[in-house]
């Protein structure tokens, strides 16, 4: 008994050894694929219905063609719900999205909208309906009290403060969030900030693999504050800022399917690495948002010490 | 409840009218150790007991006449004492075990005389015993830890190489009661989950109940680890040093007098320091843990026992060290326990323990800069107690209560808002478990639980337990379990940073499980057991973490405006779910080589609200079918047996260890198509994103990893010394721990990359343990 265990443990542990190599592959198929209509369009006050971008999904793996995106040949209308009306978009091929092209409609606040596609993907015909409600009048940019315009990097007050760019704000009633979009409109590497407090270097950065995108553009968002106190603000950070030169401050007062779409769009890999479903304001065969948002927008320059 | 303490009151009525008895504690003479699950027997009778984990034994019943009594233990000489019992006598005996041979270890001891098949008969359901030393000589990640260990049973399994955390048989992490020395630990992880806060130099005792678990345990729905630290060396001082590339650590154990002793211990990681030799920007961390326990024998029927242990992990990163401004994070958290155990031999036929314990976990968090702050705090402040009562030579009962108060704090501060969660809770608990052996082949063990658990809603739940074991021949054991099991409180996982520990209340029912468990055991040959156990686990009410913390209304604003949260409604998402499995163990204990061979084929799904649209999954712990084998050699004595001879303590001597472990295909998402999109209108940047439906239907390839040590130890005259080498992923297999993607975009199409994210490569580590 005593010799087998011994021989056995022997034989076990070089079977057990050689078992214990190698790389294991990982193959991934198109089971899981279901053909979707992906919607990424807002409607915005006073402003024209535009950019209501109407696509389709992918397997994952698949080498993508750009002309292959957009579902030109979808219906595409929008309904208001208090009128019934109902006003067709057509498909605009210079910018790969839809848009209305009468002037005898316009896009008011506390009303809802419906958005119907039809679409064809893979052969398959495809419905997807969303509402959308748009805010409430009243989003205003305290420009008195906000701190923008001209602004040096890492600026300090007579007290030897930091003073940081910030947007002060007037709330709209009904809004389910507040996005101040922060744009950086002339990024490049003569503007790169290469004195930032995260120590990074736009080369290495970039060969890192991260896109310049990725430092040009960015959000940040916040939940009503106490509507008995109208007034809320949003500071933007410094390292933030990766840029010299000027930046758009676009805020957002955004519905309930913008809120969700933005805070889950991006959000869907968790820290363990595994993934988890966004939430997407869409009924049948869509994905994406179709919301609605009231807007202000004014201007930062950051300028160099 | 009243009924339950009338059934108590009633059994020390009877206890009047006795035979005679021989009671007392076994201890190890070489430093007075007690000793758990020693055999006390009889020539010719077929009357015996068993010491419980105090040490302690009683024989009831016995008529007068003349005895002669052995008490047999794995590792130590058999003890033999004739004994002339008195009608009515109370027969005290201290029986003190000399060790087998001179060796601490038990890797070369001698087998004990009592037969494999009886000590497992003995053995509780789904119960493994694990001795100090076999996990000493397992190889481990740098440092020996008893989860890791824990982890290559079969059962028992982790989430990852970087995770010490165990799931049991489907359940989550949150669902293991950990007790050290009778009191609760609620974190036992240090260096984000990557080593436990469990010192296995300070370790006397280990066991883990995989399910099925007796009434005197409760208030988790799947495992109990129940670990009881060294009373300390009562005869002279002792001690171990050890130092590796991570950790330098001693244990020192001392008498106090006559009358008692000591043991105490202290750990000290230097990670961050070993890990700038070889990575540059790592963050500032260390961990430290230390006990102390004090041991005081003030008579033959009264112990006491004073018990603390404190841990903290500390951690600095500035995310660019010199540049104005970089944000920086500060995170330090830790546990700290303490318990009073008041042990007390009422009669000898009623014995007892009491204790106070007090646990407390704190973690504070803040990040410069961007503004956010966190404190998440639990204390837990209880009051135990737990009679054994032997009430004739076929009965035995075990009762007993707990009271707990618990206050849990969640305190965060950012910018978006203010977390304000400050809880207390009651806890009241009172078991009843007798142990009812109508023949010599059967053995039947009812229990009942009551607990009551007042938050903002009192919960009363009544918790049944039964178990039943039959020799069916002199080889072969059969054993069945089913109970009722009840939590009510929940763990928030969040990987790199604490978890938070939440409570039932108005909005979330408290946690309920259902165990059926059927079992078979083999002795083989002596100190040769196989094992069989098929299990079936229903869970209700399992709570997990939303995705997302987007809909839940705030309970105020504070002067700011800023909203403040208090409530954990809309927090969790709720759900069902069951775990199936049947587990083979081949085990063998002791030996020139010992270790086990395990094999597990198991499945556990859930259905959760507002999840995979309300179908079933498979959690990410769920695991078809897994093997490990374990292996342990004293190389010296194993060719010494190869030889024909006997073992022998030599001068020096090397030791091996081998952990192997296949698990078949981890569950995880994949997203199910990609699509092009934006996230803010006014910016001109598309992207692929990630559209992820089938939640946890894809499986990563089989995970597989060997790990080696050896050992060399030389001994001298009053110490010796042990340099090591560990071995994690010898083969350097790229076991996969998750799927990463990635796109790279031309002006005319878009091409799609998928790539693996892996676990631990091959990590050798060195060190060298003195004993002195």
């Amino acid at each position: 008994m005593k010799h087998f265990i011994q021989t056995g443990t022997i034989a076990l542990l070089g079977i057990l050894l050689f078992f214990s190599c190698g790389t294991p592959t990982i193959s991934v198929d198109e089971s899981t694929y279901e053909p979707k209509i992906v919607i990424n369009g807002f409607l915005i006050p006073d402003h024209p219905v535009s950019k209501i971008k109407i696509n389709r999904n992918f397997p994952l793996g698949q080498t993508i063609a750009i002309d292959e995106i957009p579902l030109s040949g979808a219906q595409v209308q929008i309904t208001d719900m208090e009128s019934g009306m109902s006003y067709p978009l057509s498909y605009n091929s210079d910018s790969a999205w839809f848009e209305y092209d009468g002037d005898d409609w316009a896009i008011a606040y506390g009303k809802s909208y419906r958005l119907d596609v039809t679409a064809t993907v893979d052969g398959q015909q495809l419905q997807a309906v969303s509402l959308t409600t748009v805010p409430d009048a009243g989003l205003k940019i305290d420009r008195l009290a906000s701190v923008y315009g001209d602004l040096t990097y890492r600026q300090l007050n007579t007290q030897g403060k930091l003073v940081s760019p910030l947007v002060v704000y007037e709330q709209s009633p009904n809004a389910a969030f507040y996005l101040l979009s922060i744009s950086a409109l002339d990024a490049g590497f003569s503007s790169f900030i290469y004195e930032n407090p995260m120590g990074q270097k736009l080369e290495k950065m970039l060969e890192r693999g991260r896109k310049i995108e990725e430092l040009q553009y960015s959000g940040k968002w916040k939940r009503p504050d106490n509507q008995n106190n109208s007034y809320s603000f949003i500071e933007v950070n410094w390292f933030r800022i990766w840029f010299y030169g000027p930046y758009r401050l676009v805020l957002y007062a955004g519905d309930q399917n913008y809120y969700h779409y933005y805070n889950t769009y991006n959000s869907v890999m968790g820290m363990d690495g595994n993934l988890h479903e966004p939430i997407f304001d869409i009924e049948g065969d869509g994905i994406g948002v179709f919301g609605a948002a009231v807007t202000d927008t004014i201007y930062l320059n950051i300028l160099r010490p | 409840m009243k009924y339950l303490f009338l059934l108590i009151f009633v059994l020390l009525f009877s206890a009047t009218s006795r035979a005679g008895t021989i009671s007392g504690f076994v201890f190890d003479e070489s430093d007075g150790e007690s000793l758990t699950g020693a055999n006390i027997y009889f020539e010719k009778i077929p009357y015996g007991a068993t010491s419980n984990s105090s040490g302690y034994y009683v024989v009831s019943d016995l008529p007068a006449g003349k005895y002669l009594l052995h008490c047999s233990y794995v590792g130590y000489r058999e003890y033999s004492k004739k004994i002339e019992l008195k009608e009515n006598q109370s027969f005290k005996l201290m029986i003190q075990l000399q060790p087998a041979l001179m060796e601490t270890e038990a890797v070369v001891v001698s087998a004990d005389s009592v037969r494999t098949a009886v000590r497992l008969f003995r053995k509780a359901i789904s119960r493994i015993d694990i001795s100090p030393s076999e996990i000493k000589t397992m190889p481990a990640v740098a440092e020996t830890d008893l989860l890791r260990m824990l982890q290559s049973l079969p059962g028992i399994l982790p989430i990852s190489d970087f995770s010490s955390k165990i799931y049991v048989r489907g359940g989550t992490s949150d669902q293991n009661l950990y007790l050290i020395d009778g009191a609760d630990v609620y974190n036992p992880e240090h260096a984000f989950g990557l080593f436990s806060t469990f010192n296995t130099d300070a370790v006397k005792d280990i066991k883990i109940s995989k399910g099925g678990f007796p009434a005197e345990y409760g208030g988790r729905l799947s495992s109990v680890l129940d670990v009881t630290n060294l009373d300390g060396n009562r005869k002279s001082f002792e001690g171990t040093a050890e130092i590796s590339m991570l950790s330098a650590k001693t244990t020192v154990q001392a008498p106090i007098g006559s009358f008692g002793s000591v043991s105490a211990s202290l750990r000290r990681t230097y990670i961050g320091e070993t890990a700038k030799l070889f990575y540059d920007d790592i963050p500032e961390y260390y961990f430290y843990d230390g006990h102390i326990k004090a041991f005081f024998d003030i008579n033959a029927d009264n112990k006491l026992s004073l018990s603390f242990f404190k841990g903290d992990d500390f951690l600095d990163y500035i995310f660019a060290s010199g540049a104005e401004g970089a944000p920086a994070i500060h995170y330090d958290w830790g546990n700290t326990t303490a318990s009073l155990r008041w042990t007390h031999v009422f009669t000898p036929n009623l014995f007892s323990n009491f204790w106070i314990t007090s646990s407390q976990f704190d973690s504070k968090f803040d990040v410069t800069e961007v503004g956010h702050s966190e404190t998440n705090d639990l204390t837990d402040l209880s009051f135990k107690g737990q009679l054994e009562y032997a009430l004739s030579k076929s009965i035995d009962v075990k009762f007993g209560f707990e009271q707990k108060n618990l206050h849990t704090n969640l305190q965060q501060d950012n910018p978006r808002g203010v977390v304000d969660v400050d809880r207390e809770r009651q806890y009241y608990t009172g078991y009843l478990a007798i142990s009812w052996k109508p023949t010599a082949d059967w053995m039947i063990e009812p229990g009942l639980r009551y607990n009551t658990f007042i938050s903002d809603q009192t919960f009363r739940d009544w918790a049944p337990r039964f178990s039943a074991k039959y020799r069916l021949t002199k080889n072969i054991n059969l054993k069945a379990s089913s109970g009722i099991y009840y939590q009510y409180l929940q763990k928030i996982p969040r990987p790199f940073i604490a978890d938070i520990w939440t409570t039932s209340d108005k909005y979330h029912d408290r946690s309920k499980a259902v165990h059926y468990i059927l079992g078979l055991q083999y002795e083989v040959a002596q100190n040769l057991a196989f094992e069989v156990e098929t299990y079936y686990k229903s869970y209700q009410n399992l709570y997990s973490l939303k995705n997302y913390f987007l809909d839940f209304e705030p309970s105020r604003y504070d002067d700011s405006g800023r909203p403040v949260f208090t409530e954990t409604r809309g927090l969790f998402d709720r759900g069902d779910g069951y775990s199936a499995g049947i587990e083979l163990l081949l085990r063998k204990r002791y030996g020139s080589i010992n270790g086990w061979l395990a094999y597990s084929l198991a499945r556990t799904e859930y259905i959760t609200e507002g999840i995979n649209q309300e179908n079933a999954y498979a959690p990410r712990h769920d695991r078809t079918h897994v093997v490990n084998a374990v292996v342990n050699v004293d190389l010296n004595n194993a060719i010494r047996e190869w030889r024909g001879k006997q073992p022998s303590t030599a001068k020096s001597n090397w030791k091996l260890g081998m952990n192997f472990i296949y698990t078949s295909g981890q569950p995880i998402t994949l997203p199910s198509s990609t699509y092009y999109g934006a996230g803010i209108p006014d910016q001109d940047y598309e992207r692929l994103l990630l559209y992820p439906t089938a939640i946890n239907r894809y499986r990563l390839p089989d995970y597989i990893r060997l790990d080696l040590s050896i050992t060399w130890k030389r001994r001298f005259k009053h110490w010796s010394m042990a340099p090591y080498l560990q071995i994690f992923n010898i083969g350097n297999r790229e076991n996969v721990w998750f799927v990463q993607y990635d796109s790279e975009e031309t002006e005319d199409q878009i091409t799609q990359e998928v790539d693996t994210v892996n676990m631990f490569p091959i990590l050798p580590t060195f060190g060298i343990r003195f004993e002195f």
